[in-house]
Order: structure tokens, then sequence, then C-alpha cells
């Protein structure tokens, strides 16, 4: 965790209003959110992330805990913000592959991409083949490092749910790539 | 056959598969994952998110009053309601075993005014002295005096009734509006005895308006010429 020690002085300066504060936490959480909004297959990431810190700033007097707590409960306030979007569109997102490429087509476009472009249209277009729940506990565990408890935390489910999808997600990642090996 | 959920552990961890090397193709894949999307630039609306999140944590700030007003608003409150919930089981007790409840209230007369100043220790004994308006509405408000022969050095207990904090309902300890009446907040009798007192009082201080003994300076008498006409 990058603000370490600080983090009780950080997020008390925060539900104060500094706005200092807010901009390290902010620094600190918002790419990888907006890694995970966009795998999530948010039909607008960027304003998907403000509205979650807003959330997050508004629900701050409810928070107690530590910054592995804390950045569970980010990333739970993002979760439901992306199904909520969902549920207005009226449908759960197929593939988020997209987005993710609209942002890293961006990125690409203003700095070196770190990896070419074709590289991860194969990527996404694997991870298309995962169902959103088996995608997010990938994106999670695998991009973002979380537990299995704490994976279990952001998605609502319990760890044995988890667990299960993780599996499955992996045994379809295997099934995936023995069918595009050559014959 | 699945995966076991050793692999499946170590894959999700970077590690290569034991079980089963079939799998060393999706740990391949996953550490393409990690590099092909590494988190991406909010360059782009950092500025305008952060502004947006510190206008909304000031707004809530200006919202929520500080914890330490809350908390002390919180205990009195309970403590009030404490004190009214063990008043009425008093009343209550009393009127079940045929006592009168009210005579039971220490200090409370409802006849003759001859205590008028309950020693019945108020819910607030450290609140200032409220208006007594609310007592006995003859009564101006003067400005307490500090002279030392008014007070004999110990406070009386402000009497429950005359505490204005807005969060507490008035009362005065179950007393009648006569009692009430004749009782004073403990900071008001001085000068609001030479005030009030009737004219003719003004050289004896008015034992039944108000709480005798502290509360009648004789030096005031000299001023009240002035102050007794008005004092009504």
């Amino acid at each position: 965790m990058a603000i370490g020690d600080r983090f009780p002085h950080v997020l008390s300066a925060a539900g104060e209003g500094a706005e200092w504060a807010w901009a390290e936490l902010y620094e600190e959480y918002a790419p990888t959110l907006l890694r995970f909004i966009a795998s999530q297959g948010a039909s607008e990431p960027e304003d998907c992330l403000g509205e979650c810190f807003i959330q997050v700033v508004r629900n701050l007097p409810n928070f107690s805990g530590d910054e592995a707590s804390f950045r569970s409960w980010i990333y739970l306030l993002a979760r439901n913000r992306v199904v909520d979007q969902w549920r207005a569109a009226g449908r759960r997102p197929v593939t988020p592959s997209g987005d993710l490429a609209d942002i890293h087509e961006h990125r690409r476009q203003s700095e070196s991409a770190d990896a070419p472009l074709d590289r991860r249209d194969t990527i996404e277009g694997i991870l298309a083949g995962l169902n959103p729940d088996q995608r997010a506990v990938l994106v999670l565990r695998v991009l973002d490092g979380f537990s299995v408890e704490e994976t279990a935390v952001i998605l609502r489910r319990s760890q044995g749910a988890v667990r299960v999808l993780q599996h499955r997600a992996i045994k379809n990642l295997r099934d995936t790539l023995q069918s595009m090996e050559p014959a | 056959m699945g995966p076991s959920d050793s692999d499946v552990s170590r894959l999700l961890a970077g590690e290569p598969p034991v079980d089963d090397p079939g799998l060393s193709e999706v740990g391949g894949f996953l550490t393409d994952l990690r590099e092909a999307f590494p988190p991406p630039s909010v360059d782009g609306v950092r500025e305008s998110h952060v502004a947006t999140m510190a206008q909304e944590a000031r707004r809530q700030a200006e919202l929520t009053p500080p914890r330490r007003r809350r908390m002390a608003r919180q205990t009195a409150a309970v403590v009030s309601v404490a004190a009214l919930s063990v008043f009425g089981a008093g009343v209550g007790v009393a009127a079940a075993m045929g006592a009168d409840p009210l005579g039971l209230l220490p200090g409370l007369r409802l006849g003759p005014p001859e205590a008028p100043r309950s020693a019945t220790p108020g819910p607030r004994p450290s609140d200032p002295v409220p208006a007594p308006s609310s007592i006995s509405p003859p009564r101006p408000r003067t400005p307490p005096p500090t002279a030392a022969g008014v007070h004999t050095g110990k406070p009386t207990p402000a009497p429950s009734v005359k505490h204005t904090d807005k969060d507490e309902p008035t009362s005065n300890n179950g007393k009648s509006d006569e009692a009430k009446a004749e009782h004073k907040p403990t900071a008001m009798p001085t000068q609001a005895k030479n005030d009030k007192a009737s004219p003719p009082a003004k050289a004896t201080p008015p034992v039944k308006a108000s709480p005798p003994a502290k509360a009648r300076p004789t030096d005031k008498p000299s001023p009240p010429s002035k102050r007794g006409k008005g004092a009504g």
C-alpha cells in the first residue's frame, strides 16, 4: 500500500474535507479502480469512476478500518455502481473489451504502449469468453491482487462462491487456449 | 478433469502449476494479462474529480455537526429521558400506593411559599440560570449582582424548569404553577427580588416571592428606588 502508515492521518483529513487528502486517495486508487470498472463493462468508465468517488465521500463517515479494508470497500462501491448501470441498461455486459480497448487506445496515442495492441486484443477476446463474474474474479485476483476473502466482499459473494468462480474461470481459459492451438 | 485448487491458487499468484502441466498455458496467459493491462492514466479527469470530491466533502462536513457536540446532545437527551422515566416511575408507584405522588417530591410546596427554593437537583445543575419569564412573568430580567452578599457561596441547584437548552424540555420537577411562580432561579432572585419587589418591599425583601436568604441583599434597597418601580 503506497499510503501505508500515513493512511489513518490521510483518512481523517479527508473526513474533514481536506482536498489534499482526497487528492492523495484519488491518486492512489483511481487508476486501478478505473481498470476494474472498465473490465466490468461500464458504459462510461471514467464517469463511473467519478461517481464512485463521490459515493466514497458521502459514505466515508460510515467506514472504519485499515487501508486494506478501505481498498476493498471502494472496489465494492465501484462494483455497485457498475451493477446499477447494468440494471439501468436492463442488461449485463457480455464483454468489456470495447471499453478496455478505448482506454488503452487513448493511452497509446498519448504515450508509448507497454504491449502491442494486437496482443491486448487477443487477451480481451479470450476474456470475453468468461462470464462477468468469472472475469471480475480474475481481474480482482490477478490484476489487483485481492485475496479470496477480499474478493468475496467486493462481489458480495461467499468465499466458497469465489473459489468456484475462479476455478471455473481457469478451466474455461484452459479450454479456450487449447482450442486456439493449431491442430 | 478440472484444475486442482492448488494449481488454481498458484496460477492466480503468478506461479507455475504443479499438478497439471497443461495449465502452464493458462499461467502464460495470466502473465500476459498483467503486462497488457497496467493501470490506465486518469490525467484527463483527475482535476475535475478531485474538485468535485472536495466540494462534496465540504458539504458533508457542513451538514454533519461536530461529533463532540452530537455526543453531548445525545448524552444530555439520554440523561433527561432517564430522569423523567425515574420520576414517572416514582409517581406511578406512589399513586399505586395511594400516596400523593407530588407530595413525595422533596421541597415541593403546593401551599404557602415557605420554601421557595426547592433543593430538588435538576438534571442540569450546571446550566446557567435561564430567564425567569417562564416562572414569573412580571419578574424583569436584570443582570445578576456580583456582590458578595448576594450568594452565600454555594450555588443553589438550578431549578430544572429554568433550563433553556433547546434540547431540553422545560419542566419544574412536577411542581404546580403556583410553586413555579414562587420558585426562582438562583441567579435571579437577588436583583429580581429588588426589581420586581413591590414598591413597599424595597427595604424588606419580599420573602414570599423569592428565595429569601441569599436573595435579599439589603444594599439593594437604595437603588431600588428607581428599580422597584420599574421592576414590574
